[in-house]
């Protein structure tokens, strides 16, 4: 079959755009978009909507484009709104309103491919930008399909755009073939993403730290951790190298609240890091180690797990009592924490060794520290302070004290999760009035007791316990396993654990939150229909726990895939590794990869495809040629005997020979292929 | 300096592609004569992929450093994909078209597809001439034609045809620089002159013999050039060589174009006048006979005559002959 087929054509790059290309970019562009904008103001949404539907008229209706001067006002008013929304305009957010607005606009005023491929490069990044935000199998999946969609939109900017296209010759061809791309892309995907090595960040990531996350705070005020029974979004997750340790054991230390100012517990530990970081100690860093690093003594059988936190736009980590760690950027406080350098604004991975069986030498408090764990405001809970200083009178030890409060507790107090508001003197109020509160009212009341009875004292708060998954042999902790409890100083001995609640409901700490508190219309009010509230059907919950344990998978494999990980992988495959052994599989390595593509263009070449006979003939015809017989392309071998006998001074009767036999075999159809092969073998 | 060394380049780019791709009539692309290299677009892909990594790394984000590694995968499996997109396609001239100088001179080429994939956006180009883009799909054979601006009379000579494709993706570029045999032939450009000399000429009665298609005048020495039907073939025969047989043309004054008549001229301008002459001759039905120094050409009409000719005028004086007959 014979196409007819003349076309003229300007240089490409300033073509028009032909309908259907048109279509493909608005497809792929708004896929792209799709998922950010759930993380950008509303207004950006609807500045982006207009061009784009302006331009889906255009498309479909035909009619006069913008002209470039309506899309320049369109873009100082967008600068205008992205400075007024935040100033200075640095971090995540106003970048990517940025792109999202500068890809719109260019949407909208685009006329030729070129304009086009701005457009298709700035939505590559937005797919990408938006896997910042959310780290999903879903949100992931979902940027391939925006990077396949993209991709496709170029390819149809490649095709011919003389074509008149029209959307009845819409096919999925484009994408099928763009899709042969991606799938052969797979692999080696794999493969770069497995060895390619990670570098260290390069500068601070500017992140905007108000963005509300729930989860405890920084500060405690009476019903704070209450709050968070009332969702069951994941805290984190925690793998464990060997067993899991039993629950009641679990205490997950994020925030250590020494300062009180009569209503609400606070820790500063956060901003002294920053200051004058003696309470921190980064173990990468060149500072030589603090003092109060000797104090602790890690001893014992260490612990080794693997946390997986979700966002929290904050500083501090979870990890169980005398936790050290060897992250890069990863702190560990003197308040026996981990904290972060940079705010957890996206899922982060990060090891931990702790040391249950730590020991202090607890000889010294500072002045500091001692005055700060024995501040108490003179004005408040005067009822609390009496009792108080009454056991004092009686030189009770401070261990005799807090089993004296407990068994108080135990007697008196009622565990619940909705005590209800309380007044100023919210202390006094729960110790001899209400007597019912949840985990935060009894530890507040046990470090005020044990402070006004002038022994020092803190809170802690975390979360305790967490769902373990037998699948994956990991822990989930959810935000209602949020907990506070109480640490006092003994001299001599140190910080020392009290957990006012394992006195008064025990079976919180034995057999978790959910066990007790599902009856509370309260617990998980905010989630309605939430799969931790049907934990008791069966099905679903052994369907909430295989989809709990792919996401766990899919965190521990694909975005904690690190540094240390990749070492290991590569320990895993060729052992330990000299720079010897490196060199040698990498040159193994070149040499398959070369070879592979090698094969590849001999197998897809046209040469393979000749026969024989004929590329004997040729290579038997450039022999001539390098000997000095002059040749046209398309002498038959007759001619080319001819030839050689008057211009060769080799000539020989071989030579006639094989001329003679190459003559029968392609004009005469004689199979003498292997008299042929014989005689080219029989080198003269 | 540059220049020169820019030209000393490009006389070994030259030399190396003359061993790589001798001219021919007929190029198969294979990996022997492809080239494949990032193109423009590519930049912007790059700075696409590195502002990915750099997310990636600073946000220490695993996802999005697998979608740059993806990126990366991407353009290497698209290196296989853009050349494969060139290799196996034949091309091959199929005819050339003739011009006048300064006129466009057409070039009929057929792009050959035996393989089983269809090949799309593939772009010839000879180096000033625009682009000419071609889908080729499996298994068949796409005509296509390319025009070439001409400047001067003779044997157009474009250099090497340019055969590129940035498909799928447009991030490279594969191409290859056959140089296709062409028969070319650019005739001067005509441009009307009056006879500087020679006017009696014109006349008719004088000196030279007329020689026509009408009545039998005799034998004479053939010359090149001269149709088969006016050889005396049974001379042949009788083996007195080859002669042609000579008419005397009495109702028509063949005329005769003569170099001579435009003494003074340059030979540009010679060549152009007898052009222009050999035109209007044709058009206006005349016989017309032509002198050139060491060639003369007897009288006849029609357009085979005009075209050897204006073939006679296009070549005189230029030593360069392509291999191969012209076939007008």
């Amino acid at each position: 079959m014979v196409n007819q087929k003349f076309t003229s054509s300007p240089k490409t790059e300033k073509l028009q755009l032909s309908r259907l290309q048109q279509g493909w970019l608005v497809l792929a562009l708004s896929v792209t978009c799709l998922p950010i904008w759930f993380y950008v103001p509303i207004w950006v949404a609807i500045f982006c909507l207009v061009p784009i539907s302006w331009r889906l008229r255009v498309l479909w209706k035909g009619g006069a484009q913008l002209s470039r001067k309506v899309t320049a006002g369109l873009a100082v008013l967008a600068s205008a709104f992205v400075l007024w929304q935040w100033y200075p305009p640095i971090g995540l957010e106003p970048m990517s309103t940025l792109l999202i607005i500068c890809c719109a606009l260019k949407f909208l005023e685009m006329r030729v491919i070129r304009e086009a491929r701005t457009v298709l490069y700035l939505c590559y990044f937005i797919a990408a930008i938006q896997l910042i935000y959310e780290q999903t199998v879903f949100h992931f999946l979902l940027a391939v399909l925006s990077i396949i969609l993209t991709l496709t939109a170029q390819n149809m900017a490649e095709r011919d755009p003389w074509q008149q296209y029209s959307f009845k010759s819409f096919s999925l061809f484009p994408l099928k073939s763009v899709g042969w791309i991606a799938l052969v892309s797979i692999p080696l995907t794999i493969i770069i993403f497995l060895f390619a090595p990670r570098v260290p960040s390069f500068w601070v990531v500017p992140v905007s730290e108000d963005q509300a996350v729930s989860g405890i705070s920084d500060t405690m005020s009476p019903g704070s951790i209450g709050e968070l029974a009332r969702s069951s979004k994941l805290a984190f997750r925690v793998g464990f190298e060997d067993e899991v340790p039993p629950r009641r054991s679990l205490y997950w230390r994020a925030l250590v609240l020494s300062d009180y100012d009569g209503q609400a517990w606070t820790n500063r530990e956060n901003f002294m890091t920053i200051q004058d970081g003696g309470r921190t100690h980064f173990p990468g860093s060149n500072r030589p180690a603090p003092e109060w690093l000797d104090e602790i003594l890690y001893e014992g059988q260490p612990l080794e797990d693997d946390v997986y936190q979700e966002p929290t736009s904050q500083h501090w980590l979870f990890a169980l009592a005398a936790p050290t760690s060897q992250e890069n950027g990863l702190g560990m406080t003197k308040g026996l924490r981990l904290v972060s350098r940079q705010p957890i604004t996206q899922r982060v991975k990060y090891s931990v060794t702790s040391y249950p069986d730590y020991r202090m030498t607890g000889d010294v408090l500072d002045y500091r520290d001692r005055y700060r764990n024995l501040h108490l405001p003179d004005e408040f809970n005067p009822r609390t302070r009496e009792l108080a200083e009454s056991w004092a009178s009686q030189g009770l030890s401070p261990d005799q004290l807090v089993s004296r409060l407990f068994s108080l507790f135990r007697s008196e107090h009622t565990y619940t999760l909705n005590p209800g508001a309380f007044g100023t003197d919210s202390i006094d109020e729960f110790m001899f009035d209400r007597t019912r509160g949840f985990c935060e009212h009894f530890a507040q009341a046990t470090v005020f007791l044990l402070r006004a009875a002038g022994v020092p004292a803190r809170i802690v708060s975390g979360y305790q316990g967490g769902e373990l998954n037998a699948d994956g042999n990991y822990l989930m902790v959810y935000q209602y396993d949020a907990h506070a409890w109480a640490e006092y100083w003994v001299e001599g001995r140190g910080w020392v654990h009290a957990d006012p609640t394992t006195a008064v409901s025990p079976e919180r700490i034995e057999m978790g939150a959910r066990e007790i508190l599902k009856e509370d219309p309260d617990f998980l009010a905010d989630d309605v229909f939430s799969l931790a509230r049907m934990q008791d059907i069966n099905w679903l919950n052994w369907l909430r726990l295989r989809m709990d344990s792919v996401n766990y998978l899919w965190v521990s494999w694909i975005l904690g895939y690190d540094n240390e990980q990749q070492f290991d992988l590569w320990q895993g495959l060729f052992g330990d590794l000299s720079i010897k052994r490196l060199m040698i599989i990498l040159s193994v390595l070149a040499v398959l990869i070369m070879g592979a593509i090698g094969f590849n263009l001999w197998w897809i070449s046209e040469e393979r495809k000749r026969p024989r006979t004929q590329r004997q003939f040729d290579q038997f015809r450039s022999e001539l040629l390098k000997a000095g017989v002059d040749l046209e392309p398309g002498f038959t071998p007759s001619r080319l005997a001819e030839q050689s006998r008057g211009q060769n001074p080799n000539h020989d009767s071989r030579i006639d020979a094989l001329c003679q036999l190459f003559e029968q075999h392609f004009y005469a159809g004689v199979d003498n292929r292997q008299k042929i092969n014989a005689l080219l073998k029989k080198k003269s | 300096m540059i220049s020169s060394a820019r030209q000393s380049f490009r006389e070994r780019l030259e030399k190396w592609l003359e061993r790589r791709q001798p001219e021919t009539v007929r190029e198969v692309f294979s990996q022997h004569n492809l080239y494949i290299f990032p193109s423009m677009q590519f930049v912007g892909f790059l700075v696409v992929t590195i502002m990915m990594w750099l997310a990636g790394t600073n946000y220490e984000n695993n996802l999005v450093l697998a979608l740059t590694f993806f990126m990366l995968a991407i353009f290497v499996s698209t290196i296989f994909r853009t050349h494969a997109n060139l290799s196996g396609l034949e091309i091959s001239v199929t005819g050339c078209d003739r011009a006048f100088a300064g006129d466009k001179l057409t070039i009929h080429l057929n792009v050959e597809n035996p393989t089983k994939h269809d090949r799309l956006g593939i772009v010839l180009q000879w180096t000033d001439a625009n682009p000419v883009s071609l889908d080729v799909p499996a298994k068949s054979t796409v005509q296509t034609e390319v025009r070439l601006q001409t400047q001067r009379r003779g044997w157009l000579n474009p250099g090497r045809l340019r055969v590129e494709t940035t498909y799928p993706l447009g991030i490279l570029r594969a191409w290859s620089w056959p140089r296709l045999q062409l028969n070319a032939l650019v005739y001067p450009k005509p441009m009307p002159a009056e006879p500087t000399a020679g006017e009696q000429s014109e006349g008719g009665e004088g000196q030279s013999h007329k020689r026509g298609i009408d009545d039998f005048g005799g034998l004479s020495e053939w010359q090149p050039g001269v149709s088969p039907q006016r050889i005396a073939w049974k001379q042949y025969s009788a083996g007195r060589g080859l002669l042609e047989k000579t008419f005397e043309a009495q109702t028509l004054n063949p005329e005769w174009l003569d170099w001579e008549n435009y003494a003074g001229l340059g030979t540009e301008q010679r060549l152009s006048a007898l052009c222009a002459k050999i035109i209007e001759m044709e058009e206006l039905g005349q016989h017309y006979g032509l002198r050139l120094p060491g060639q003369v050409f007897p009288p006849a009409q029609g357009e085979m005559h005009m075209h050897r000719l204006l073939s006679a005028l296009a070549i005189y004086g230029l030593d360069e002959n392509p291999e191969g007959d012209e076939d007008g």
